[in-house]
């Protein structure tokens, strides 16, 4: 069962964290009964729970069959699913081929210079995100810089280097992983690759 | 002249689908004890969720207006949503106002009839009969109203 | 006078609030949310009305915090609008299938289904009825009780009648011109800010939730003159309104599988106004146009006024402040009028400071020169 005022607002309060400190990494907790049947990381659809309604649209990004899962959020969070193009949120499901992912990166919204608020934001799911690693992160709220350790390749993260280069366009990121932890990378932080350039 | 057109509901109407428009109708616009016992004898028989305990939302109401036959939003009104699962049918409930316990009453009843529990069929009768009383009820309302129609009387002059 | 940051006035801002409930409270009487909820039809309606929220609950409970007021009653409500998600939208309202408590048309003495009259003040003396001030509990119940036994038990009819639109006979008669049924989407001035030229629906939505003296005001100055509408009143209905969603998800358009949710109040006016139309220069042919007013509640003098304004806004090439949208609808939103005049009440020390200045260094200026 859904409790919105008590689950959803904490999980709330943590992503507003997260986000307002890039690479910085909160644990999700829930009281929500596991009886729920969610093809995905439960950070995910807590993230997705605490985020989504009438109001805005998402596109499910998988090489797998996707149907069931876009139902059930569509039934909990009355959220519209839409083209790549269109949606407000973009999920990537955890074993997503490279190439889709990319192809999505490519045509996902970023926003126009009247509006940047009108960009994507998307969810993508790690099997293990890690504190320290080959990512150097800085930007606002980050002392100097951090480094953290995602699953999704470095094209991937070049891509995303690629749409955020208009700032104020571009997209931000919610990252999860299967241990219910999140981490965030707005459109403003900067990514390096350990060793390599931007 | 014009003449008289009017548009009616009449009492003998009667039968025809109970449809979701027409039960919904029914069980806000009548006596809640109606949803309650309907829901209650659910839960008893039969495992449910709930998805989605009662919470407050709003409803944006659409309009058409008359000058130019143009849509338009009138503003919103306060709704109590819930949400229960039944052999995997989600059933919503939903209803003006504060009304936390007709709205989980209402989403059981929705969810068993997606499910198409056979106490939907044994409802039918009792939907019909609350149906009619609030058509009487409406009536004698209206009928009442009617006792401040003008009758108009052409003076002479 | 150089500038000088200051902070301070916790300690008197917090025995200010405890002033205010203070002030509340020391009549030591307390007023029931369902006291104001059954005595209070108009205030609250006015509440909902501006506040562009329907829940007469709330707009009582937003009295009694309010003690009263009516921009802060509209203020808490609105507020707390903004704290709640938007779920859903509704069908289509169509008002003839309203059930109607009143309907008059000034119009025309015969209109189909007559003129019902309903509840209203209009026909009272206004003058002050003493006897209220005794009111008691007793006295309500035998008026009750015999206002009932008034009206006889038997139903005269088995039907429920639902009075069409005055307008539709009209435009049978092809005294109006028919509008194509209008489908275009409507613009949300609670997602988008307004942009001018405004769009029709972002100004009936403006509009109907505008403060109810500022819109009869603007209205009134269009009838004396400042303005080119000067209307008969068509229709005035007021009555419950069916309010249907459709089923989320689902990607049926029966709307035999919709969800009723419940109903609400509405006042709606349609008002007729004549128009000389220019056809092929010479000729010039008189024909009707209509405004139209409508808001939550029974509020019928702020419908007519919106009806007239509406009219006005259709012809921005009249030169009168009352045909230029811009004028209109950026000054009759109680939230934002009430809110800008108070704000003038925060400290301005610094910009005031500076106008000292200059008005200072003008009169020496001035004496210099004197000299």
């Amino acid at each position: 069962m859904i409790d919105v005022v008590h689950d959803m607002q904490a999980v709330f309060r943590k992503l507003l964290h997260s986000m307002s400190r890039p690479g910085e990494v909160s644990t999700l907790k829930s009281t929500i009964a596991h009886t729920d049947r969610w093809s995905c990381h439960e950070a995910t659809y807590l993230t997705i729970l605490t985020l989504f309604d009438a109001e805005v649209s998402f596109h499910i990004v998988s090489n797998k069959q996707k149907k069931n899962l876009e139902k059930q959020i569509a039934e909990y969070t009355l959220a519209r699913n839409a083209p790549i193009d269109e949606a407000d949120f973009v999920i990537v499901l955890q074993g997503t081929k490279e190439q889709t992912i990319l192809e999505a990166m490519g045509t996902c919204k970023i926003g126009n210079l009247l509006d940047p608020q009108h960009a994507a934001t998307w969810i993508v799911e790690n099997e293990r995100i890690v504190q320290e690693g080959n990512l150097i992160l800085s930007g606002p709220g980050i002392q100097q810089q951090t480094t953290i350790q995602l699953d999704i390749s470095d094209s991937i993260i070049q891509a995303r280097n690629e749409r955020i280069k208009e700032f104020p366009l571009g997209i931000d990121m919610i990252l999860t992983d299967a241990k219910s932890q999140v981490l965030c990378i707005p459109r403003t932080t900067t990514i390096v690759l350990k060793g390599g350039t931007q | 002249m014009v003449t008289w057109r009017q548009v009616t509901m009449n009492l003998e109407g009667g039968r025809g689908m109970m449809n979701r428009r027409r039960r919904t109708e029914i069980l806000i616009q009548g006596n809640s004890d109606l949803a309650r016992e309907f829901a209650e004898h659910i839960m008893e028989h039969y495992p449910y969720r709930e998805v989605m305990s009662p919470r407050y939302g709003l409803t944006m109401i659409k309009m058409r207006e008359t000058a130019k036959n143009s849509l338009f939003h009138l503003g919103e009104v306060l709704v109590t949503e819930a949400k229960v699962e039944i052999k995997q049918q989600i059933g919503i409930g939903i209803v003006i106002g504060m009304k936390e316990e007709l709205a989980k009453h209402l989403a059981i009843i929705d969810s068993a009839f997606k499910a198409n529990l056979k106490e939907t069929k044994e409802w039918e009768e009792r939907l019909l009969e609350e149906e009619e009383s609030i058509l009487t009820e409406k009536i004698k309302k209206q009928t009442e109203l009617l006792e401040t129609r003008v009758q108009f009387e052409t003076m002479d002059m | 006078m150089g500038y000088v940051a200051v902070k301070g006035g916790t300690e008197a801002i917090e025995a200010s609030l405890k002033r205010l409930t203070y002030e509340r409270l020391r009549g030591r009487e307390v007023i029931e949310i369902k006291t104001i909820q059954s005595t209070m039809r108009g205030l609250i309606d006015q509440v909902m009305s501006e506040a562009s929220l329907y829940e007469p609950n709330l707009a009582a409970l937003a009295i009694k915090q309010a003690e009263g007021s009516m921009e802060e009653a509209v203020f808490l409500l609105r507020a707390h609008r903004s704290t709640l998600p938007r779920l859903y939208y509704s069908q289509t309202v169509e008002t003839d299938r309203m059930f109607v408590e009143r309907r008059i048309s000034a119009s025309f003495k015969d209109i189909p289904g007559g003129q019902l009259l309903g509840a209203t003040s209009d026909y009272t003396h206004r003058l002050l009825d003493f006897q209220l001030i005794h009111e008691t509990k007793e006295a309500i119940e035998q008026w009750l009780t015999d206002y009932e036994q008034e009206r006889s038990p038997k139903l005269p009819s088995k039907n429920l009648i639902y009075f069409s639109k005055v307008v539709d006979y009209l435009r049978e008669e092809g005294l109006f011109t028919e509008h194509e049924v209008d489908n275009t989407p409507p613009d949300d001035i609670t997602k988008k800010s307004l942009e001018f030229p405004a769009s029709r629906s972002e100004r009936l939505q403006t509009l109907t939730r505008g403060q109810t003296g500022a819109v009869t005001s603007l209205g009134y100055a269009s009838l004396r003159g400042y303005g080119q509408v000067h209307p008969t009143v068509g229709e005035v209905r007021v009555g419950m309104v069916p309010i249907y969603v459709a089923p989320p998800n689902e990607t049926t358009e029966d709307q035999e599988n919709d969800y009723y949710i419940g109903e609400v109040k509405i006042t709606e006016v349609e008002s007729f106004v004549p128009v000389t139309k220019n056809y092929n220069q010479q000729e010039n042919d008189l024909e009707f146009e209509i405004g139209y007013g409508i808001c939550f509640g029974q509020n019928e003098t702020k419908a007519i006024a919106m009806s007239i304004l509406d009219q006005c806004l259709e012809h921005p090439e009249a030169s009168f402040p009352t045909h230029d949208e811009e004028f209109v609808l950026l000054h009759i939103d109680s939230v934002e009028s009430t809110g800008f005049i108070s704000h003038l009440k925060l400290p301005h020390y610094v910009t005031f400071q500076s106008k000292l200045d200059s008005v200072r260094g003008v009169k020496q200026e001035v004496r210099k020169n004197a000299k």
